[in-house]
């Protein structure tokens, strides 16, 4: 098995006449947690969805362990999404029957352990499941495939301080070792901690790729000070000085 | 890959329509016994029918909106993330969700006829028409198992149409940046005016052949005459659909662009 999981050679978006990703050059290993870190805009999402399959690059090409998006890697990628997926009728049975049924690396038993643990009955209808357990439901889901790469966007967002550690801990405890862990966030003190490489992406460009520990050695602080230096913006009527 | 896909397509679908379908058939079936057909004439009678035929229409306008929805929500809308990353190939999800609406189309045109047959059991009208189908069937001239069997493919190739002219439109329409439901109306709108203008373009061929036509239909005879006609039906339907259904399948391959 060749050790780059993730390819882009030149990578770029065009939505109209804007560019969502320019010329992404980039290559990530296997068995890393890396972070996709950037403001609102900066391509986080689109770059995702490249790796989904979910988009077609208006130029240049991306692999996943030496393929192009399609069928196969939709079998070894497991992706989750900033927002709901499964029809409101389905019951947390029939979603755990999906996902037996199309993916070979799914294990079932894990997932129901884990909806147990969340108390979620497999009678339960979406419908009748809140915002958190849906996505905690997910969550459980997506983590319980043996995948290669596992494609998180936005997982911790909009989520309370103790769902999110939550999330976190569930993703270190899940996820397949052999395999390597994207998630795009732009909460990076709550991240930081879990994360052994960064990628920073700036209007659709790869402005750092780094592994955690060189930042703080090279630069000597967090990768969050690291973020807010690199994405500053001043704003209106001056800085607000918090002293 | 394929029929798991359709596990799915018809778990949704059915779930739909099944009370619908049972809906109407008890309605019918009530209808039977409380409404005295013979007797019924007046208001009561006229108002007994216009309910009945709009319950009938009911179905297949729900029946449509039902086609409609299931492709639009379960493609693209949110169920769309999961659906385009499962492992399978566009084609597949199109061709699931198209199998799973014919099949729900039948079942409410069987419906329908079912609950026609059940209201009027006590009238004199349906035991007339049989009697006169009775009599009508062997006298015709040909291959009447061919008419009944080409009979079948033209409502079986006219709902693939009507169904990939609603796939095809949602797919133009999705790839809009907003307001893509309009859109879609308008490209179905279209479809059927490119569809009508090649209908009509074939008219003057059709004139052309009028004489040879003349000289078969006295050479084999009228059910043949119906039967060559609906086979170029049935081909013109085929034709609508597998463009139809290419145009889908290639919109939602290369530019699939979930919100």
């Amino acid at each position: 098995m060749e050790n780059t999981l993730i390819a882009c050679r030149g990578v770029t978006k065009f939505y109209g006449k804007s560019n969502a990703l320019d010329h992404v050059d980039l290559e990530v290993g296997r068995g890393r947690i890396v972070g996709l870190l950037g403001p609102n805009g900066s391509g986080k999402t689109t770059l995702i969805k490249l790796l989904c399959g979910l988009l077609q690059p208006s130029e240049g090409q991306l692999t996943i362990d030496g393929h192009t998006p399609g069928p196969y890697t939709k079998s070894v990628v497991s992706y989750l999404p900033d927002r709901m997926y499964f029809a409101d009728w389905m019951k947390a049975s029939d979603i755990l029957g999906l996902f037996a049924d199309f993916y070979g690396d799914f294990d079932r038993k894990k997932a129901e352990e884990m909806c147990r643990s969340l108390s979620i009955h497999p009678s339960m209808r979406i419908k009748a499941m809140s915002k958190g357990t849906k996505e905690k439901l997910q969550l459980a889901l997506v983590m319980s495939r043996a995948a290669q790469l596992y494609l998180l966007d936005e997982p911790i967002a909009g989520v309370d301080p103790a769902a999110r550690d939550f999330i976190l801990n569930t993703i270190l405890t899940n996820y397949n070792e052999n395999g390597t862990v994207l998630i795009s966030t732009h909460l990076i003190g709550d991240i930081e901690r879990v994360l052994d490489e960064v990628i920073f992406l700036q209007t659709g460009s790869v402005v750092r790729h780094q592994a955690v520990d060189d930042i703080r050695e090279q630069e000597g602080k967090s990768v969050d000070a690291l973020f807010r230096e690199i994405f500053r913006a001043i704003p209106y009527g001056g800085e607000y000085d918090a002293r | 890959m394929l029929g798991k896909l359709l596990k799915y397509d018809f778990k949704s679908m059915f779930r739909s329509f099944v009370p619908l379908w049972a809906a109407l058939l008890a309605v019918s079936f009530i209808n039977r016994f409380t409404i005295d057909w013979n007797a019924a004439d007046g208001i009561f009678g006229v108002l007994a029918a216009m309910l009945y035929v709009g319950l009938i229409i009911a179905v297949i306008v729900v029946t449509i909106i039902l086609i409609v929805q299931r492709f639009y929500n379960g493609l693209l809308r949110s169920e769309g993330y999961l659906m385009f990353t499962l492992p399978v190939k566009p084609w597949q999800l199109v061709l699931s969700k198209l199998i799973a609406a014919l099949v729900v189309t039948i079942c409410s045109i069987a419906a329908a006829l079912l609950s026609v047959l059940f209201i009027s059991a006590d009238a004199d009208f349906l035991p007339q028409l049989f009697r006169a189908l009775g009599r009508a069937i062997p006298q015709l001239t040909g291959d009447a198992t061919l008419f009944l069997v080409l009979l079948a493919l033209v409502v079986l190739t006219g709902i693939l149409a009507a169904v990939t002219h609603i796939y095809a439109a949602l797919a133009l329409g999705h790839l809009a940046n907003s307001h893509r439901i309009g859109w879609a109306v308008g490209a179905y709108i279209v479809i059927d005016l490119v569809f009508m203008a090649a209908m009509m373009a074939g008219v003057p061929a059709l004139d052309a052949m009028d004489g040879w036509m003349f000289t078969l239909s006295l050479r084999h005879g009228e059910v043949y005459m119906a039967n060559l006609t609906m086979g170029i039906v049935i081909a013109w339907f085929l034709a609508q659909t597998v463009l139809c259904y290419v145009a889908t399948e290639r919109i939602l391959s290369k530019r699939l662009n979930l919100e």
